[in-house]
């Protein structure tokens, strides 16, 4: 059965959304735990898929192969540890817990699709089924102007952006004829098309994937969406999304249209620097710090962005090519983005706002263990060793080398240089800086478990990185 | 020119100037009124195409449905304010460059369109005249559809939990917002007051002192 | 399994660390101590195991690390790396004891600190795999990083933003170049991918290869040795750095620039080395003389120390890039006796220092009447750093200028001024600081002498410093193999006549 753990995932959510109307008020957080059982089956079934055939279901229109199975535990994960990191924020604001869960695995089933999808049509459906249930986990908090203006935002933007990539899909069905990506991959192969047509197929394309991922110049939603939506909802937008949408980017441009791929490497190539640099520069001014690292994750979105111009269709297991890299960074970018932005919701938990960094001031004596992983987290976003933010942009600076664009790998490195500004500046804060405030820290069992697996892992990837390499090589033999 | 390609140009350039008229229209009584035009040309396009179904679709849904949802909204709704405001934004010195751009792109790939060296399309099994046949259609999206199919039924749960999940709860909802409110100005003033942002030579304050 | 033991043996002293109390400081402190005491024994087993005449690498550790992309735990030592391997680790105890007393705050994570911070330095000098070795290199900054910034003077985030983004974008730049060798050898070498420097230095590059990736290593060695002009970021750090800080970073972190040079530029990229040969001397010399008159015009004691060293590694690059055997022994000679001298003078600027918290020149004076013992120590370290006949200093500069000579005489005159300078800056301080008669009575209460533990620490350094000065062979016989290897690879792999 190619498609058991989505299955899962769907009873999970419906049965979610069921018993939230069901049960009483005060047993609702037994809703986490069925939760967490849901999608820890599914990746159970997940993972046992790993090796075996690639499959193909529902008449060519999702796949089932190793590169599914990749992202599949990366979206599991992420919904995982969301859960975990949740119930002290949800309970402490008064949002409704069945909602957000069901949200959640409705968000986690689109994804788990996107990447699964071998055909355009069940492709947009399955993005579509994501992003609204994400517009409306941003504006969940009805009650704060600032979530509903997040979930507007986004949902107004993300609506204009859908619209485009489906325009460009329609182009590329007309000038292929086909909406099955296998196929049109063997159309573009065949037939030698006219550059005009091809480019605009991919300039649609590229801007409608572009909005999703948060590509400069098609990042001014994500700032004020990631502020105003409530913290867990942001790291999972932050995270599971862009993940979904990058494995989107790698259906349409290496599975379908690889063959194209030396007429778009150069433009994202361009992109990518364009998004990174911009980012980074922003970053350093703000004060807050959900919109700090919101502009951070633009900028990943830059790093991440260098694999897919580096790719080498066709290179299949060749262990350098970018692919590979650009999966392995969104592993590692999973847990040290989602560890951060659960400490901000830990710290934010028992206030109103608590985003500002002087909410952060001598974080390092009022709860040491969770400065130490915030530290933790900073470092690996920065890219330094043996953390696994660094094997991951070295991962990507290699595949960079590697396809002859050294120039991309220099703008990438001083890139982090830059970033280490305003990552340095948290951990400044958090040791070097007093207050007399003593806001009491949340304590809760769930945050706290979920911020030592996101530490573990960003310490343990790093230096045990090779299985997660050999991991993320062996999901890419497909293309 | 055979009398399809006529009326399909007809439908185009109706279609077009309409929906150039949504949006240039400061009425928002006109701009559905004009959706609604538009949304009818686009169904005789379908008609064309053979699509009737789809057709019939468009105009029940669209036309028929949506576009009288939107004028009922409106008038319950004070629209003056609304007509009021500006239509172009700062950004429009820096956007309409780019649309020219963005047009000048496609008329380039339009013109470079070689019909008759595009592949044949997919579906091209079925017979032409069959092709948005009611049967047909259903065929179709119970087979080879199945999954975008039930996928989208999903999608409409979401867009359902949304809607009675974002929709306010009254005037419980409004105090709790005025809460809020009134904490966040709060914390911004206390803010402004101590100082706010952490600058270098803020360092050179002995502990504890800060917030003397 | 030894050179794993050395270099990991600290972070058992932090597994240590971590369930203690963080109120229990004379515990803390003792453990790290005695871990770090007994990686010092270790080394000194390893110099006394180690075979001076052989050469090639000793005691190799060579396993698959990342698997799949042909990456290894390869470490090994040299003659160059025993040495620099025992300095760290007779610094790193030395630095523990110097703020036994001056660091109250914070203890636990100060030697949780200084505990990741030898591992980083220990595993960069036994690295062989290019890529461990930038590990390494990175994990250095970033406790270097949280003891300046947290233990540190008035300007300390000033300082340390300053160091970090110094640092940190050149070694980004040599982790391209780093990468850009890894591939340019599999073009080269039949498509084996690796970064073992014992495999990398096999194959012959173009030079128009080597020249930009020389310069990726110039970004990431120059700003660590610090080389003129990119040295701006040193004097901040020193001062803001606690004793301890001050005197690993002048001891050893400096040091990773020589080493990297050494290891790294020279035998790897032969012709980009000669290539860029007479711009490295000048800047060398620059550096040497820039350093020396800097320092004369200094107001504080510790940047007058900082700005000498400034001086001193100018000597070692000039060594290393002269490229004759007299020239590279006296190079790491000299940054051996360097790390050893200065980190001696920062001690001693650090025992005044607690005593009554002023570094200003004009402020002291005298203090040889009240502390005697200390004076006498201070100046052998002084005597040993302006390069007197029978000290450390002498030795490695010595045979730096006789390289030099031989190479350009122009060079080896400039940079004889400096010692004049040194002795210059380095006289008129002592006898400032020592015999000056000023208003310092209020100072006497405070101005007691040289207590047991510093005393402990000092001697050591002593002892060795007269030991190079008066029979350098002992450490030189190290440093034969290594060296002639050295100039076999920059000579012999470009095709170029040794000079």
């Amino acid at each position: 059965m190619a498609v058991l753990p989505e299955v899962v995932v769907t009873v999970l959510a419906m049965l979610l959304l069921l018993l939230d109307a069901v049960l009483p008020e005060h047993r609702k957080s037994g809703l986490t735990w069925l939760a967490l059982l849901g999608f820890v089956v599914a990746g159970a079934f997940n993972l046992y898929q790993w090796g075996s055939p690639a499959q193909s279901a529902y008449g060519g229109m999702v796949g089932a192969d190793n590169f599914t199975v990749f992202f599949n535990t990366l979206f599991l994960a992420t919904a995982i540890l969301v859960v975990l990191m949740a119930p002290a924020y949800l309970r402490e604001r008064a949002l409704p817990f069945g909602e957000f869960y069901s949200l959640l695995s409705f968000a986690v089933l689109g994804m788990m699709f996107t990447a699964a999808s071998t055909d355009l049509i069940s492709l947009f459906v399955s993005i579509e089924l994501m992003v609204i249930a994400v517009y409306i986990l941003a504006g969940l908090a009805r009650r704060e102007k600032r979530s509903n203006e997040a979930s507007l935002k986004y949902f107004l933007l993300g609506a204009f952006a859908s619209a485009i990539l489906v325009y460009g899909m329609s182009w590329l069905y007309g000038i292929t004829g086909q909406t099955n990506l296998a196929k049109i991959a063997g159309v573009l192969k065949a037939t030698s098309l006219d550059n005009p047509l091809l480019l605009m197929t991919i300039a649609l394309l590229a801007v409608g994937v572009g909005f999703k991922v948060a590509l400069v110049p098609f990042h001014a939603w994500t700032p004020d969406a990631y502020e105003g939506a409530p913290t867990p909802a942001t790291a999972f937008m932050s995270v599971g999304p862009k993940a979904a949408a990058f494995a989107a980017l790698l259906r349409i441009f290496i599975s379908a249209m690889g063959p194209a791929q030396p007429d778009y490497s150069l433009l994202f190539a361009i992109l990518a620097v364009l998004t990174m640099t911009l980012a980074n520069v922003v970053a350093i001014q703000q004060n807050n710090i959900k919109r700090m690292l919101a502009y951070s994750s633009i900028a990943h979105s830059g790093y991440i962005l260098v694999g897919l111009a580096a790719a080498q269709p066709g290179a299949g297991s060749d262990q350098v090519a970018g692919i590979p890299a650009l999966m392995f960074y969104l592993f590692v970018y999973t847990f040290m983005t989602l560890g951060a932005f659960a400490i901000v919701a830990y710290v934010q938990a028992g206030q109103v706002t608590g985003e500002s960094f002087d909410d952060y001031r001598a974080l390092g004596r009022r709860a040491p263990m969770t400065a130490i992983a915030m530290t933790l987290f900073m470092l690996s976003l920065t890219g330094v060793p043996p953390l696994a933010g660094f094997f991951g942009k070295a991962y990507l600076i290699l595949a960079a080398v590697h396809s002859g664009m050294a120039w991309l790998a220099v703008a990438m490195a001083v890139n982090s240089a830059i970033s280490a500004y305003y990552y340095l500046r948290v951990v400044v804060v958090m040791y070097m800086s007093d207050t007399t405030e003593r806001v009491p820290l949340y304590r809760s069992p769930f945050i706290h478990s979920m911020l030592a697996v996101a530490s573990l892992a960003t310490f343990f990837v790093g230096v045990f990185a090779d299985p997660f390499l050999r991991f993320a090589q062996g999901a890419t033999l497909g293309f | 020119m055979n009398a399809p390609t006529a009326v399909f140009i007809v439908l185009a350039a109706v279609a077009v100037v309409s929906s150039l008229n949504v949006i240039l229209r400061r009425n928002p009584v006109h701009s559905a009124i004009f959706l609604a035009l538009t949304i009818l040309c686009l169904a005789g396009e379908f008609v064309l195409l053979n699509a009737e179904f789809i057709a019939a679709t468009e105009v029940i849904v669209y036309a028929g449905a949506i576009i009288v949802l939107f004028l009922f909204t409106m008038m319950l709704l004070d629209i003056r304010g609304g007509m009021r405001t500006r239509q172009f934004q700062n950004q429009f010195g820096l956007a309409a460059p780019i649309a020219v751009l963005l047009v000048a792109l496609l008329g380039a790939a339009v013109g470079a369109i070689n019909i008759s060296g595009l592949p044949a399309a997919a579906l091209s099994t079925l017979q032409a005249a069959q092709l948005g046949s009611v049967q047909n259609l259903g065929q179709e999206l119970y087979s080879n559809f199945l999954l975008p199919f039930e996928l989208a039924s999903l999608v409409l749960t979401v867009g359902l939990i949304g809607a009675i999940g974002l929709a306010g709860h009254g005037a419980e909802d409004r105090e709790e917002q005025v809460r809020i409110e009134e904490a966040l100005e709060f914390d911004t003033k206390v803010r402004a007051k101590e100082g706010g942002h952490l600058e270098p030579e803020e360092e050179l304050v002995p502990a504890g002192g800060h917030h003397a | 399994m030894l050179l794993s033991l050395i270099v990991f043996l600290p972070l058992v002293g932090v597994a240590l660390l971590l369930p203690m109390r963080p109120e229990n400081k004379s515990l803390l402190r003792v453990t790290t101590l005695v871990v770090m005491l007994a990686d010092c024994l270790l080394s000194i087993y390893l110099l006394l195991a180690f075979n001076q005449s052989a050469s090639g690498y000793q005691f190799e550790e060579n396993i698959p690390w990342l698997g799949s992309l042909g990456l290894r735990y390869h470490l090994g030592v040299d003659g160059l790396s025993v040495l620099l391997l025992f300095l760290t680790t007779l610094l790193s105890w030395i630095a523990i004891l110097s703020t036994w007393r001056a660091v109250q705050l914070r203890v636990k994570e100060y030697m949780i600190a200084f505990l990741l911070l030898e591992l980083g330095m220990l595993g960069v000098f036994v690295a062989l795999d290019l890529f461990l070795f930038y590990v390494f290199w990175e994990i250095v900054l970033v406790p270097m990083y949280v003891i300046i910034g947290v233990w540190g003077g008035p300007r300390k985030i000033y300082a340390t933003i300053k160091f970090f983004l110094f640092t940190f974008i050149g070694s980004l730049l040599m982790l391209v170049a780093i990468l850009a060798l890894y591939f340019e050898h599999a073009g080269l070498a039949n498509g084996v991918r690796t970064l073992d420097v014992t495999q990398l230095g096999n194959v012959h590059y173009p030079l128009a290869f080597q020249i930009p990736v020389f310069l990726a290593f110039f970004a990431a060695f120059a700003v660590k040795v610090p080389l003129w002009p990119l040295h701006t970021w040193l004097p901040d750090a020193h001062v803001e750095a606690p004793t301890a800080g001050s005197v690993i970073l002048a001891g050893i972190l400096l040091k990773l620039g020589g080493y990297g040079f050494l290891r790294f530029s020279v035998p790897l990229l032969p012709e980009a080395t000669h290539y860029f040969g007479p711009l490295m001397l000048t800047l060398a010399t620059i550096a040497v003389v820039y350093g020396a008159l800097v320092s004369l015009v200094q107001k504080d004691w510790k940047k007058l120390v900082a700005y000498s060293s400034v001086s001193h590694m100018g000597f070692v690059i000039l060594g290393i890039f002269v490229l004759n055997p007299q020239g590279l022994e006296g190079a790491i000679l000299e940054m051996f006796n360097h790390g050893l001298l200065t980190g001696a003078l920062f001690l001693c600027v650090g025992i005044v220092y607690e005593r009554v918290h002023d570094r200003e020149l004009a402020h002291l004076g005298g203090i040889a009447r009240y502390m005697p013992v200390y004076a006498a120590f201070f100046m052998v370290f002084m005597l040993g750093s302006v390069g007197l006949p029978g000290l450390a200093g002498f030795v490695g500069e010595f045979l730096v200028l006789l390289g030099t000579f031989g190479v350009s005489s122009l060079a080896g005159w400039i940079s004889m001024t400096a010692i004049i300078l040194a002795a210059g800056y380095l006289l008129w301080m002592y006898a400032r600081v020592m015999f000056v008669k000023l208003n310092t009575e209020h100072y006497a209460a405070e101005l007691v002498d040289l207590r047991a533990h510093e005393v402990a620490y000092l001697l050591p350094l002593l002892a060795l410093v007269i030991w190079v000065g008066v029979y350098p062979d002992t450490w030189l016989n190290f440093l034969h193999p290594a060296v002639s290897h050295i100039i076999a690879q920059a000579s012999a792999a470009g095709g170029l006549a040794a000079r």
